[in-house]
């Protein structure tokens, strides 16, 4: 039997949070919540999950920095990540899109089936 | 005195107006060919007067003078001949000259007709005058002389020669009483002493020898004895005293007798018939230096009546120019009321005409003028007033100079000095950030290129102080031609609004975070309950559908909001790239179809089949644009009513329809349809759902891309939306 997949999801919204464990757990994902920003790095390096989903407005470090500074970082320079926000501005987005992200979408605009699928598909196939 | 002098004047003076006013009205030319016909008028008469005095001279005073010198000639001719008839009768030819027509004296006679004949020439053409009284005076000498000499000539005759005439006889009786005395020598000798005194007195003609002859002739009569010899010799005595007489007649010498008379007449005819021709001679010189005279005061007069004639003409005319000029002057100096007097209809009379009517179009013309002038500077105030109150630097750039001229806003708005307000366009260049520079030049030099009537931009401009601004610069720009000449516009300082965007942003940012954050999380919830909606006792489960719907429906209102602020602040995000049109409304009408399904309307896409309609836009805009425009149609169309959409292809763009069979939309809300927040009056009371902004979205979208949006619509009918597409869409600049 092959390893689950392994997804962390930076969200500081307890009630997305709730959503997104229950919701891709019972995909049969592997899923880490992070509730303060300063903690994602940290935990990415203590394990390197197979997707991030990135919220962008969090506490402890926002969601612009965590992924430049992830970037800087040989061992995380090719992780995929999603960023999933409620910011739709489209200079939002681009501030984010040089970072080489996988995918950019907007929470409330989403089912959350959409939103699964989404991430189920963005994670990479052994 | 006066009075009479006065009324001497008056009608000379009224004369002279009437002249004035005839010759003020004849036109210019006619003036001058009045003038020039008056010349040639008094040069013909002059020229006759001359032509009558020259013929004067070549008919009278030429033959005049032919004459008298001809009757001159003619009277020494006949003295001339007269002595040679004198000299021949005493001459041994005499005979012949006595007895034929003597030839002295034939040609004295036609001399004398010549003289006479001229004589009468002369009297006919002086029949009074000096010349006629000088030959009045010559006239009785000249009979006398005729008849005298003619005396002389039968006297001559009469005479004869010796051997014919009384001397013939004389010289008969002498040679019979010569032989009739030869017997008697005493009486011979004394008749040869006789003899000899005749001859002496025939030879010499002295009045002596007369007495001589007697003294002998009484001697010898008593010497004669016979009667016979008695009577020969006494007619012999008396033949002598005959001889003698005609000889007394003739004259013994050339001082007494008819000679003298002759000579006396002579010397008293010549003086007079010389005077005569004198004066006839001087009288035709005198007529051709009077010639000469008269054509010089012919000449002199001509001349002076011209010279007159073209000081008068000209004083009439160049005293009206006269008063031409002073009016003008007048004008110039700017008195419009002046009014030149028209008395005359000639050309200066229309000239002065045509002159008060341009004085009175000129007077008007300024008229208008300074009032116009006064409503411009009115004006011009208010528009100094407004350059004052107005928060905004208007200014004008003269392209073709250079020249910057600025309102007060300047001064008040930038903090600049007043002597800046003209200036050259460098100066507005330099204070330009230097990192709006290029932009600035790019987008004036499109503008420009393309003859565009407007340019707006907003760039960072320093201020006096040397702080920064954000502004915002519109300009209109004028074309010469096709060349740009000028532009218009005003430089408003928006650092405060821009401030205001930019907190806007943040709030819209923010906004848009914390509104969708529980949003998101409530349909996420909803959507994990109605999972389990058969679980649920039915009513709970159709309230959670109902919040759920509520749910989605405040997801599209935020993100509609959105959209608007980002059009409001021109921060649409274009990504253009090779787009299908038809599968992008494929794609709308199928994510349609169950909200169709649920309102029970069909949507016929047929037309759309195998057909592609690719440009080069944001996808996302287009699909954003179709899918407004297909839920619209959706929306309001009854339970089993039908959508169609449909596409056209033309030749610059796309036409996409979306008809619906719906409520239709009323006559007084079609022109509003597209601003913001704004429904339709039939909308609003129904409930069916709508932000008012779908609309406003669409038509922004479609115009920024160079299309168009509009609709057909007949209430209760329905409406068919049009869009149209331009197959090379114009490419949005984003703005940050």
């Amino acid at each position: 039997m092959t390893q689950k997949p392994f997804v962390v999801i930076a969200e500081d919204e307890k009630a997305y949070g709730k959503v997104y464990v229950n919701k891709l757990t019972s995909e049969g994902l592997e899923v880490v919540l992070i509730s303060n920003g300063a903690d994602v790095i940290p935990t990415l390096l203590k394990r390197k999950p197979n997707l991030l989903v990135l919220d962008l407005i969090m506490p402890g470090m926002d969601g612009f920095n965590v992924l430049k500074q992830l970037r800087q970082m040989p061992e995380l320079q090719d992780l995929r990540v999603i960023v999933a926000s409620n910011l739709s501005q489209d200079i939002d987005k681009a501030k984010v899109e040089e970072f080489n992200i996988y995918g950019y979408f907007v929470k409330s605009d989403l089912s959350i089936e959409e939103v699964t699928e989404k991430i189920v598909e963005a994670i990479p196939k052994a | 005195m006066a009075a009479a002098q006065a009324s001497i004047i008056k009608p000379i003076k009224r004369l002279k107006r009437v002249i004035v006013g005839f010759l003020d009205n004849l036109s210019i030319r006619a003036k001058l060919f009045l003038y020039a016909g008056f010349l040639i008028a008094l040069m013909v008469l002059l020229a006759g007067a001359v032509l009558y005095q020259v013929s004067e001279v070549s008919n009278r005073h030429i033959p005049a003078r032919a004459a008298a010198r001809d009757m001159e000639a003619a009277l020494l001719t006949m003295q001339v001949q007269e002595l040679s008839f004198i000299n021949e009768t005493d001459s041994l030819n005499s005979e012949f000259y006595l007895k034929q027509n003597s030839v002295s004296l034939n040609t004295w006679q036609e001399n004398y007709r010549i003289f006479e004949t001229n004589y009468r020439t002369l009297t006919k053409l002086f029949p009074q005058g000096e010349v006629k009284r000088e030959l009045d005076v010559i006239e009785p000498f000249m009979a006398r002389y005729r008849d005298t000499f003619l005396a002389l000539t039968g006297a001559y005759r009469e005479r004869g020669f010796q051997s014919f005439g009384r001397e013939g006889v004389l010289r008969t009786r002498a040679e019979s009483l010569e032989t009739n005395l030869a017997s008697s020598n005493a009486s011979l000798v004394a008749f040869l002493r006789l003899q000899g005194a005749q001859e002496r007195f025939l030879l010499y003609r002295e009045a002596a020898t007369i007495s001589t002859f007697h003294d002998y002739a009484a001697q010898l009569r008593p010497l004669l004895v016979k009667a016979e010899d008695r009577n020969l010799f006494d007619e012999y005595v008396r033949l002598f005293d005959e001889v003698v007489a005609i000889y007394k007649r003739i004259g013994l010498n050339n001082v007494d007798g008819l000679r003298g008379q002759l000579s006396q007449l002579m010397k008293e005819t010549t003086p007079h018939i010389q005077a005569a021709e004198a004066t006839v001679l001087l009288r035709t010189s005198d007529s051709i230096s009077s010639i000469a005279r008269s054509i010089l005061i012919t000449t002199v007069l001509l001349a002076a009546v011209a010279i007159l004639m073209a000081i008068v003409l000209s004083r009439l005319i160049i005293k009206r120019i006269d008063l031409l000029s002073e009016g003008s002057r007048r004008i110039a100096a700017g008195n419009f009321n002046y009014q030149l007097p028209v008395h005359a209809t000639d050309e200066l009379g229309q000239l002065t005409q045509s002159f008060n009517t341009m004085v009175e179009q000129l007077h008007h013309g300024r008229q208008t003028l300074r009032e116009r002038a006064h409503a411009l500077s009115d004006s011009v105030k208010r528009f100094e007033l407004i350059n004052h109150v107005v928060n905004e630097a208007i200014y004008e750039w003269d392209i073709k100079s250079g020249k910057l001229t600025w309102g007060e806003g300047i001064v008040s708005v930038f903090g600049y000095q007043p002597a800046d307000k003209t200036t050259m366009i460098d100066w507005w260049t330099e204070r330009i950030h230097p990192e709006d520079v290029d932009a600035i030049d790019s987008s004036l030099a499109e503008r420009l290129h393309r003859h565009s009537n407007t340019w707006k931009k907003e760039y960072r401009f320093k201020k006096a102080n040397g702080e920064y601004v954000y502004c915002q610069d519109r300009g209109i720009i004028e074309y010469h031609n096709g060349k740009p000449i000028r532009m218009i516009g005003s430089v408003i300082d928006v650092s405060h609004q821009k401030a205001l965007d930019r907190a806007k942003d943040e709030f819209i940012s923010i906004a848009s975070h914390q509104l969708r954050t529980p949003l998101g999380s409530i349909r996420w919830n909803l959507e994990l309950l109605l999972e389990k909606v058969k679980s649920l006792p039915p009513n709970l489960a159709e309230y959670a559908q109902d919040a759920y719907t509520s749910t989605l429906r405040m997801a599209g209102l935020v993100n509609d909001l959105l959209s608007v602020a980002r059009i409001d602040q021109d921060r649409v995000k274009n990504i253009p790239e090779n787009t299908d049109l038809v599968a992008i409304i494929k794609a709308a009408v199928g994510e349609m179809v169950p909200i169709a399904k649920v309102n029970r309307v069909r949507i016929d896409s047929t037309q759309l089949r195998n057909t592609r309609a690719e440009v080069l836009l944001d996808p996302k805009r287009f699909r954003e644009v179709i899918q407004n425009l297909l839920s619209n149609a959706v929306k309001y169309t009854p339970p089993k009513g039908k959508v169609v959409v449909a596409i056209e292809n033309h030749s610059k763009d796309y036409t996409i329809s979306i008809a619906d069979d719906g409520i239709g939309i009323p006559l007084e809300d079609q022109p509003k349809l597209f601003t913001k927040f704004y429904r339709a009056t039939n909308v609003t009371t129904t409930d069916t759902e709508g932000s008012g902004l779908g609309l406003f979205v669409v038509r922004s979208y479609v115009e920024a891309w160079g299309g168009r949006v509009w609709f057909v619509s007949h209430p209760n009918q329905g409406t068919t939306f049009y869009v149209s597409i331009p197959h090379k869409p114009r490419v949005l600049k984003e703005r940050t």
